[in-house]
Parts: structure tokens; sequence; C-alpha cells
């Protein structure tokens, strides 16, 4: 890996010098560890580095600055909705009486906190068309294997238990598959048809009394709105199976389309993705789980009950013997929940439905605005993403996409998703969201087409881009084989301590 | 490092969903840089140093320590009844710990144990105001042994 070095910086424990930072927690008394036995106090102070607090601030300020955000540039990182954060979510998840709850309060202390939980659960069944959701699960991925782990219930408790296959298409996520073999199903996949869609004759095809479950993304990851999804949910239940919907592109279809009322029995949200909670922080996330009648009996405990008199409280353990049990401590990652809370309230009904509106409007825009520049594989409307793909430019003169996104880097831009959905060649999977300006989208735009002509004319400057970023291109192959992800103080220049 | 989502898109994992918590890991590091070595163990002390005084108010207040080994912030206290006690003392501003008889149900020992403990947050103002609560709650009416305890 090459590095330009300005603009990165030295570790915390390179910027430490012995004696700095005192002052910020107040002197104990002298003794106060005294009582305790000699052998559990410890002896050398923790390898910790000593910094005033500007040092501090000024350091994980600027590493902040080397990483790309939403909120310092457009970021269409198609699949992965990396939506803005409105400012009022992270100031509701700051009230002290959500933020300083302790997760072991007795529900008397704990209303607030327990309504707007109960609260939340209304409002994504509303949403979604469900009859019930639990906010449990910590991530998408594991409010799947929640869904899957109650369709296993339920085909176990109606005698279907020898259900053991699960379909799923070609372009669906990779944690579909994933969640299925984790709930010990075997995964069948089912290629798209040629205009990307479900192909309705091949699920037929595969359906039968081993059908446990179909998840189905919709839009799908290209984007595309199944057209045939009630045929296909027909299909489904006739066959005695049971319908997974991927929700993770739930923010395309708000107010437009209701999963539950469609038919599907269970689905999960990404609030990330939909009700713009931080996402590209890494987490804490949730994916609350919504379910219709047949699920409901299975959802996880606790769940938050309302009594006759208007108060609230969880459920005590072995209050419902149906449920598949508890998929996460406590009540989920609340804090989460109260930012996605604040979301859907401020947004209100009609607020939500011009979110997707909006979202849909822009994919749209960019994919017009790219059309003489780049191939689009599947060329009608699509939700709130498309893919474009470089496959004519790399013929013509060897660029790929990956160099394509690369040099957009240095026109100050994050690139898009590339080479997913896997049955995209050169496909770049572009998703602008809702709150984008025009002026914006056409920049980006601009960017592309321009790219698109470099590679043509300068083709040299593409294949080596990034020519700005703080590190130049990474071996990305022997980074993801053999990851070095420790760090270790070095003694001179190059020697690193020993162990 | 920015590019790590491109570096994951090829593989058969969506890059949208990375269930881990890094932003907590983010806080954490701040918090120990910010504090330092020695902030760390003043934490730690000034938190040992205040369950002392809780300990000394609470034995005032009638509630003992349960079991006699060292501690560092957190001791079991006895009380019986802890539930009712525990529910009365939520109707007089304080939130007293864990009751362990609803925590451990399995363990008949701490039928009437408490869990409390402080940190270096909890004031003087805060540990006088338990016990008296306690105090009271419990029957007793001794709340100036108790400020002198604190003292």
């Amino acid at each position: 890996m090459s590095v330009t070095g300005e603009r990165l910086q030295p570790t915390i424990f390179e910027r430490g010098r012995p004696g700095r930072g005192g002052g910020k927690i107040p002197h104990p008394p002298k003794d106060a560890l005294d009582r305790l036995p000699v052998g559990a106090r410890r002896v050398t102070p923790a390898a910790l580095p000593e910094m005033n607090e500007l040092d501090v601030v000024r350091h994980y300020v600027n590493l902040s600055q080397l990483n790309y955000a939403v909120d310092t540039g457009f970021y269409p990182l198609g699949s992965c909705t990396m939506k803005f954060n409105p400012k009022l979510n992270e100031w509701a998840a700051r009230l002290p009486g959500f933020a300083n709850l302790h997760p072991m309060a007795p529900d008397e202390v704990a209303q607030g906190t327990l309504q707007l939980l109960w609260e939340l659960e209304r409002a994504l069944a509303e949403i979604s068309g469900m009859r019930a959701v639990t906010l449990q699960p910590a991530a998408g991925a594991q409010g799947e294997l929640t869904g899957i782990l109650m369709i296993r219930e339920h085909h176990r408790a109606t005698g279907q238990g020898h259900r053991d296959e699960v379909l799923v298409p070609d372009s669906s996520h990779g944690t579909n598959p994933a969640t299925a073999s984790m709930a010990g199903y075997r995964t069948i996949t089912i290629p798209s048809a040629p205009d990307g869609g479900v192909d309705l004759d091949a699920f037929r095809a595969a359906l039968g009394p081993k059908t446990a479950a179909v998840m189905i993304t919709n839009p799908s990851t290209l984007g595309l709105f199944e057209a045939r999804i009630g045929e296909l949910l027909e299909a489904v239940h006739a066959a005695g199976a049971l319908a997974y919907m991927d929700g993770a592109n739930l923010n395309a279809i708000l107010g437009r389309f209701k999963p539950g009322e469609a038919g599907f029995d269970v689905m999960h949200f990404n609030v990330h993705k939909t009700f713009s909670t931080p996402h590209g922080g890494g987490g804490p996330g949730a994916g609350p789980v919504g379910v219709g009648e047949t699920l409901g009996p299975y959802l996880p405990s606790p769940r938050v009950l309302r009594e006759d008199d208007g108060s609230f409280r969880l459920e005590r353990p072995g209050e419902r013997s149906t449920s598949i049990g508890r998929l996460r401590s406590f009540v989920g990652n609340t804090g989460v929940l109260v930012r996605a809370y604040a979301y859907i309230r401020a947004h209100g009904g009609s607020g939500l439905c011009e979110v997707s509106d909006d979202a849909v409007l822009a994919a749209n825009y960019l994919k017009q605005r790219l059309a003489d520049a780049y191939d689009i594989p599947f060329d009608r409307p699509c939700k709130h993403e498309f893919v474009a793909s470089a496959a004519t430019i790399k013929k013509r003169t060897g660029v790929r996409t990956l160099d394509i996104a690369k040099r957009l880097i240095d026109f100050g831009y994050h690139p898009p998703t590339i080479y997913f959905p896997l049955i995209v060649e050169e496909g770049m999977l572009i998703e602008p969201t809702e709150t984008e300006s025009v002026e914006t989208l056409d920049a980006f735009a601009d960017a592309l087409i321009a790219i698109a002509g470099e590679a043509d004319t300068s083709p040299e400057v593409v294949l080596g881009a990034p020519h700005t970023a703080p590190v130049r291109r990474l071996d990305e192959a022997t980074a993801a084989r053999q990851p070095n992800l420790r760090w270790r103080p070095m003694t001179g220049a190059e020697t690193p301590c020993p162990d | 490092m920015f590019l790590r989502a491109l570096r994951r898109t090829p593989s058969r994992v969506k890059p949208a969903r990375s269930a881990t918590a890094r932003l907590l890991a983010l806080a954490a590091s701040i918090y120990l840089t910010t504090i330092g070595p020695h902030g760390l163990r003043d934490v730690a002390a000034l938190g040992a140093s205040r369950a002392a005084e809780l300990e000394g108010v609470l034995a005032a207040a009638g509630a003992a320590r349960m079991h006699p080994g060292p501690y560092l912030n957190e001791f079991v206290v006895r009380v019986p009844d802890a539930r009712t006690v525990h529910r009365r003392l939520i109707e007089a501003g304080v939130l007293a710990g864990l009751v362990l008889a609803d925590a451990e149900p399995d363990d008949p020992s701490l039928a009437d144990g408490l869990l409390v403990c402080a940190t270096e947050v909890t004031t003087s103002a805060e540990i006088v105001q338990f016990a008296a609560a306690l105090s009271a709650v419990l029957g007793h009416h001794d709340v100036p042994v108790i400020a002198e305890a604190v003292r």
C-alpha cells in the first residue's frame, strides 16, 4: 500500500506524553483502594496515552475527516442506503430519560421508554401492514434469522417439520441464503427472469411439499419492483410454504405498498436504511421484524404489553409458551429505536410517503442522465436505486467499473456499490436517496460522464486513480485474505516491538 | 478507512449489513484517551470510595452487607422483603439497585439481597438520601446518625 502521508497522523499512543492530561477526574482519597487485597490491585498503570483534551478532540475530529461521510458529501452506495441522519434524531436519543435509563430498571420507572417502543411497534405494523412487530433483533440480518426461526417453529408446531428448503432468487441479498443455512435449511437459488424480476415459472417448479419458505426482496436488489408478487405469493401459500420479505428496500415503497396486506407472512426492517438511524459508523443497529397472523404466537419474548389501565410492562419469563424465546439481551438497541421513532413521528404518514417518492424520483432522474454514457441493463422505471454498467466501456477501453469507482473519489464522491448484484457484468448500483438536491445529482452525473470520457481520452488517469485520497489504491485481495488488524508500537522507524 | 465498503462489495455478503457496534468502540476509545491511565485509576478509586461511604450509611440504616469478602464498588445488603422495600424506595425517588429475589430467583441464599453500587458520579448527597429513605422505609428514624456516618 502506498501512503501519501500528509493527511495521515500518528496514533494516540504515539501522540501521548507522560504527565499530560490530568485534572479531568476529581482526585479520590489517597487510601480509597487500600481496602482491596494487594493482589487485586494494579501495580503498573494501564498503557494508555496521556493527552490533554484539546489534542484528543483534534485527533478524533481529524481522523473522522479521513472518512467519507454523508455529512461531508454525496454517498450513492446502492443497496446500502447511506441516508442523511436528521440531527433531530440525535437530540431525541440523547434526552436524559432515554439515554440514562438502565436496561434492568423495573417497568414502573421505564414507562416512557416502554411506551415509545410500544408505539414504534404499532407504527411499523401500520407502515408494513403486518399484525405485530418485535424490536429485539440487533440488525437486519438478525431480523432475518428471527423471521426464519419463527417460520421453522410454525412448521414444527403444525406437523410440517419435514419442510427443509428455502427458495431465494439469485438477485437476493447474501444474508438470505446465509440465514436459511443458519436455521438448518437447504437453500435453492432461483434464476431471475430476463427483465430482472422473479421468474414465476421457475419458482412454481421449485415449490413443493418440502418448501418451508420463500425469501423475496421487493423492490429487488436491482431496484425493480416485483410486479408479479401477487401471483408468486399465491403460489407460495398454495404450496403450504410461508413468504419472507426482506425489507431492506422498504425505503422505496413507504405509503405505496404494504407487504403484510400483499400477503407476506413476515418481514424485517432495516431502520438505518428506511428510518435514518446511523449507518456508516458501523452500529449499533436494529432490525425489527413484523409478522402477520400466522407467526404472531412465535414472536420473541419479552414483548412490550399495554395493560388495561394504560401502563406498560414487559412480558414475564415463560408468560407465552409459544415464543421462540429471546434473540437479544434486554429489549434491543433502544437508542437506535428512539432515533427511528423520532424520524417516523417527524415525518408522519404523508411525509414518509414523500420520502419514498423523492427517493424514486432521484434514482430515475440519475438513471436517465447516465443512459447515454453507460449501459443501463434493465431499462424500465426503477424504484430507489438502479444498476448501471461499464461493460461497453470496458470492451472499448479496458477501463473497468472498479477503476471508474476509484476515479470518482478524485471527483469528491463516494463510489456507488460495484459488482453487486452479482448477476450484472461490470455493474454499479447507484442509490441517491431522497435528500439530495438536483444540483448534487447533476454534479455527480457530470462526474460519471466525464470519467467515461476520460476512459477514451486518458485511460491511464482512470486506471491510476485515486490520486487525491489519503491513501492510494489498496491491495484489497491481500487485505481481505491476510488482514492485519493489530497495531503494535514501533521502537524505531521500521522495527516493531517484540510481542 | 473509507474504502472498506468497496472492498467488501464483491463478496457474497451485502455491504449494508455490518451488524457490529463500532460506534460504541469509538466512544470507549475516546473516553479512555481522554481520561488516560491515571484518570482510569481515579475513576475506580472514586467509585470504591463512594461505595465504602454507601456501605457505612446503609449499615447504619439497618441494611448490612451480606458477604464479608472484598469488593470494589458494588455489594449486596440484606433487606428483609427487599422487593417491597425496593418499590417503596422508588416512591421516595431512589432506584435502590437490583432485587436479587428477581435477578437470581434460583438462589435462596440471596432472597433478602439487594445489590447496590456507587460509581464516580454518585454524590454524597445521593448516598445520604438513599440511606435516609431506606431508614424511613424500614421504620427507623435515625437520619442524623446517617448524616454523621457520612461525615
